[in-house]
């Protein structure tokens, strides 16, 4: 099929129109919520007043090769729903922002750090915001098995044993904005009415008629169709995004959660399977056309959708999910060159051959749009974890690489812990730095023994998390105080049970997940400390000190020998064993600490481009870093140490105790792809299932391509990386960002 | 009971089939005029030097405690150098720490079919040492390959076949006079002994031809290893391995002479893939 027809219509309005459009139409629903007189209101009420201007102000926009109903124009192209995105501002934002001074009067040091983003504390520890507003995903599956109908008549029933305001006021929320998203879905169906009566072509015809026939009914009714299915899954994305001010980032499990609708098409004669996968394939191309991938890479996240989707894995029941859908979703990928949305593909070491042949097939030829994700450790971690074994078996993974399990699980996410930075207070004695940010270090003073050094170290690091869960809980209780999330909570088992929107912890979970940054750096540290200083005597901690207080400057044949001492990944004895003791200790920490939400709290290793930004800000360490030398990702071995064996390092991950850390971590391996097949790769997968590996960013390229690709960009713009939880075009990455793919490890 | 060991690379995806460890044991009999890993020549450690990477720090002249005068192995010189510019190639191991070393990469030789692979150098001229450590490797399920150049007594091969699955077996060239020219050896026992491993179990024969335009390429070689296998039997498969130029900086390492050869080109190689396909055998360019 052809869908240049579609790709040009879609692009040229996401690339040159909707910005404007909808900055236009955030004043204008500014101007409109501005001049209401809220007295007396709480945040519900308020949020019910904000989803009724969207609605009633929104023009529908319908393209004339596209058979969904969707687009409502309240976002900038790259929004993912949040009310303030990398510079756009959407009319979703208002109560947010009408509230917030909450904040400044109720926690007033927790405003100033959200406000002034006191940089230095922001690179100790991310994510002490007043609240998240990014990151959500909307249970579309409560509306597949409900309809909002359902849903609406679910909140209305609990009205009857509310006893509060806010309980009622919240049940209210939910009711008005599910009528809210009738009313969105009927305005296109009268909108697609108007437009058939001047349509020229057949196919603008049969999508306008299809649309103005189902808008009427899906999704306030359940859906009936592939069709049905697939215009919730759009419509909500983008209404639910557009009327709760929120990052919504996930499709969940489309090659499960659309199998029936697409078996029941099938058996009824409704749909052929080229049909569905035509349907298929332009929703995709609906959400890949907002972006430009040609785009330069230059800023901290300017390069990524916020859409994801999970395929693969096995249901609830442990029955493996591979069918026509996982087919049609990665062909639509590789045909139509699709990049968002991501795509997260789970595995297990008894995934079918075809299954991960699919997934395989454009990763082995340098395309890596997917990420790994490993049944084999993630669903024990999620049962040692205290989920049911169903629910664990049901688990997404959104956003770059963070984990759920859908529908009852909404869990506080991005909660950056920049250890390596610590650490660097610690080393460097940055007295300075801790009067900055407040948070206060115990520095080595050069004389302590190597198990001394380690006590100060992860115990500086649970100072970290201390002033990490002190600060949020300034602001996680008044968030309900500010905004509410009433759409997405509806979906979110224990919200209506309970009567209280996820901001007043309402959701059945609400882990506290923390992610740890430089663990790999830390170790590595740590092991050349004991060697070069305790063990083989070669120089004290206080000479290290020096060395790296000078940058390695005059200490050169020190750095050396650093960089030349056992490290993670090399699966040593001495490696694997502190690695392994420094992550349950990490684990550990966590066992009292509650999250903001009252959840538990978990550990995981994720790191964004952080890697890069917090990498340049942070000086040397006794691991041979430099000052300003980029981080590792997540696990992933350090850069310094040059790895030539792959299966040192997945094997090494073993030691880690990975099923302690539900909060999932990232490896990053690059393969040579002139060296596999399909076949390998799949063995080389069986055996990553076996190993302590929980999400993998895989990557099949050589060095000598990308290098070329530098210096000829036109002939190698085929090539497509994943960078960090988000793959793009190798040769629309800025220089700066292609350097640091390059100077990654390449297992030969 | 030691062996001596130059290189251990894991995670192959070459050297036989699926994912592999391969043992490269040091010291070899012949010594090809191409050879890529030259540094295996010798039988003993040695201290190899890239003079490329050099950047006349002199580090390694200050941490000598020789002065660099005499070299006794003690490798400080490569572990104070900030370039890598030198490197101890060979170690002793014993066959239990070899083993140790294969066993980790278990999980991949039993999702891919994959094993551990014996290379060098030529790894049969440490008779002893591969019979104990191939024979570990067999009574703990690991699939073992002998990747070798044959020039051996034929009881090297009678005493180690029990633990071997298959063998990646090189032929240089066919014509005696050529091999010598090209390998310092002649190729009669090489011949003698394939002969009988085609006529045991041809069916764990895979043959590897290092191939040099105007060498080893001609018609009259290729019609002579032709008619061989139609004699005593045909090999699983034949590997064809152009002509590379991967050993330069190792001859330049271990202080030897090195000449650059051209390899076959596209389409003689795909001629001499269609004559084996004449007789029957599914030969490949690597």
């Amino acid at each position: 099929m052809n869908y240049q027809e579609m790709r040009k219509e879609l692009t040229d309005f996401y690339w040159h129109k909707v910005n404007e459009r909808s900055e236009n139409f955030r004043a204008l629903c500014m101007d409109k919520l501005d001049k209401m007189d809220f007295t007396g209101c709480n945040p519900a009420q308020m949020k019910v007043k904000q989803y009724e201007v969207i609605t009633e102000y929104f023009t529908p926009v319908l393209f004339k090769n596209v058979p969904f109903y969707y687009e409502m124009g309240a976002l900038s192209a790259h929004c993912d729903g949040a009310g303030e995105f990398r510079g756009h501002y959407s009319a979703g934002g208002w109560l947010y922002n009408k509230n917030k001074h909450i904040y400044e009067e109720k926690a007033p040091q927790l405003y100033e750090l959200c406000e002034t983003q006191k940089r230095e504390l922001l690179y100790l520890i991310c994510g002490v915001f007043c609240d998240e507003r990014q990151h959500f995903y909307f249970n579309y599956r409560a509306v597949f098995q409900h309809g909002l109908k359902g849903l609406y008549e679910k909140a209305l029933s609990q009205k009857a044993g509310a006893k509060t305001k806010q309980e009622i006021t919240f049940l209210d929320a939910v009711c008005q904005g599910v009528l809210c998203l009738k009313r969105i879905s009927e305005k296109f169906a009268e909108e697609a009415a108007e437009l058939l009566k001047t349509a020229k072509t057949d196919e603008e015809k049969e999508n306008l008629k299809r649309i103005a026939e189902r808008a009427k009914i899906v999704p306030w009714e359940k859906p009936e169709t592939l069709y049905d299915a697939l215009n919730t899954y759009a419509l909500l994305r983008k209404a639910v995004g557009s009327l709760e001010g929120v990052g919504i980032n996930s499709f969940i499990r489309p090659d499960l959660d659309l199998l029936p609708y697409y078996e029941n098409d099938l058996k009824a004669g409704r749909l052929t399977k080229e049909q569905a996968y035509d349907l298929i394939a332009k929703f995709l191309l609906v959400w890949d056309c907002h972006y430009d991938h040609d785009m330069p890479m230059v800023g901290y996240s300017d390069h990524e959708l916020e859409n994801t989707y999970v395929l693969g894995g096995c249901d609830k029941d442990g029955k493996i999910v591979y069918n026509d859908l996982t087919e049609m979703f990665l062909r639509a990928t590789r045909e139509e060159e699709i990049i968002f949305p991501k795509i997260k593909c789970r595995f297990s070491a008894n995934s079918p051959k075809a299954y991960l042949d699919a997934i395989n097939r454009d990763v082995i030829n340098g395309k890596s749009m997917i990420i790994y994700c490993n049944d084999d450790v993630m669903i024990p971690t999620y049962v040692k974890a205290g989920k049911t074994l169903e629910e664990a078996r049901d688990y997404i993974v959104t956003g770059c690489w963070g984990a759920f399990i859908p529908g009852v699980d909404m869990s506080d996410d991005a909660q950056y812990m920049n250890m390596l930075k610590a650490f660097e207070f610690a080393l460097h004695n940055r007295q300075d730095k801790m009067q900055e940010t407040g948070v206060q270090l115990t520095p080595y003073q050069g004389d302590e023994s190597f198990e001394e050094i380690y006590k100060i170290t992860i115990e500086n690091v649970r100072r970290l998390v201390k002033e990490h869960a002190r600060i949020t809980s300034l602001g996680g209780p008044l968030w309900q105080e500010v905004d509410c999330l009433p759409l997405i909570s509806m979906g979110i088992e224990g919200c209506l049970e309970t009567r209280r929107d996820h901001t007043a912890g309402g959701a059945k979970y609400k882990d506290n997940k923390y992610f740890f940054i430089g663990l790999p750096n830390i170790v590595d540290s740590l092991l050349a400390i004991k060697t070069l200083c305790f063990d083989e005597k070669i120089c004290t901690f206080k000479e290290m000190l020096d060395a790296v207080r000078a940058n390695w400057v005059g200490y050169e044949r020190l750095r050396t020998l650093a960089l030349k001492c056992k490290h993670w990944g090399d699966e040593s004895d001495e490696s694997c064993e502190l690695a392994g003791r420094f992550n349950v200790d990490l684990a550990t920490m966590l066992e009292d600490v509650t999250g903001r939400y009252g959840g538990k709290s978990t550990a995981g290793h994720l790191t964004y481009t952080e890697i890069r930004w917090w990498g340049e800000k942070t000086l040397a360490t006794p691991d041979g870093r430099r000052n300003g030398d980029y981080f590792s990702q997540g696990i992933t071995p350090s850069r310094l140490h040059q790895i030539d064996n792959v299966t040192a390092v997945l094997n090494s991950t073993k030691a880690l105790h990975n099923e302690n850390c539900s909060g999932n971590s990232v490896i990053n391996i690059i393969l040579p792809s002139d060296k596999l097949t399909l076949d390998g790769l799949e063995a080389f997968l069986r055996a990553t299932a076996q190993s302590g590996v929980q999400s993998l960013q895989l990557n099949c390229v050589t060095k000598k391509r990308l290098l070329e690709a530098q210096k000829n960009p036109e002939q190698h713009k085929d090539i497509i990386v994943r960078v960090t939880g988000f793959s793009a075009r190798f040769t629309s990455l800025s220089k700066g960002w292609q350097d640091e793919f390059i100077s990654r490890n390449f297992y030969q | 009971m030691t062996g001596t060991v130059f290189n251990i690379e894991r995670g192959s995806f070459v050297d036989g089939p699926g994912i592999r460890t391969v043992v490269f044991f040091k010291g070899c009999n012949l010594q090809c005029k191409w050879c890529h890993n030259p540094e295996s020549w010798s039988f003993h450690p040695q201290m190899l030097f890239y003079e490329e990477r050099c950047s006349g720090c002199g580090t390694c002249k200050d941490v000598c405690p020789n002065g660099m005068q005499t070299c006794k192995l003690c490798g400080k010189c490569a572990r104070f150098c900030p370039q890598d510019a030198r490197k101890i190639c060979g170690k002793e191991y014993t066959v239990d720490e070899l083993f140790r070393e294969i066993e980790k990469d278990k999980t991949y030789y039993e999702t891919s079919g994959g094993g551990v692979t014996f290379s060098g150098g030529e790894c049969m001229l440490q008779p002893r040492f591969l019979n104990a450590i191939a024979q570990k490797c067999k009574e703990n399920g690991i699939f073992t390959a002998v990747d070798t150049a044959g020039c051996v007594q034929w009881k090297v091969f009678e005493e180690i076949l029990p633990y071997v699955d298959l063998f990646l077996y090189d032929i240089k060239a066919m014509t005696s006079s050529l091999h010598k020219d090209w390998t310092g050896q002649d190729n009669r026992l090489i011949l003698d002994n394939l002969a009988n491993l085609l006529r045991l179990c041809p069916e764990k024969i895979y043959i590897r031809m290092p191939l040099l335009k105007d060498v080893n390429d001609t018609d009259k070689e290729i019609e002579q290893i032709l008619a061989f296998f139609s004699k005593y039997g045909k090999p699983k498969e034949v590997k064809l391995l152009p002509y590379h130029r991967l050993g330069k900086a190792k001859a330049a390492a271990s202080n030897m002479p090195f000449t650059e050869y051209a390899p076959p080109s596209k389409e003689r190689l795909q001629e001499i893939i269609e004559k084996y396909k004449g007789i029957g055998v599914y030969a490949y360019v690597d």
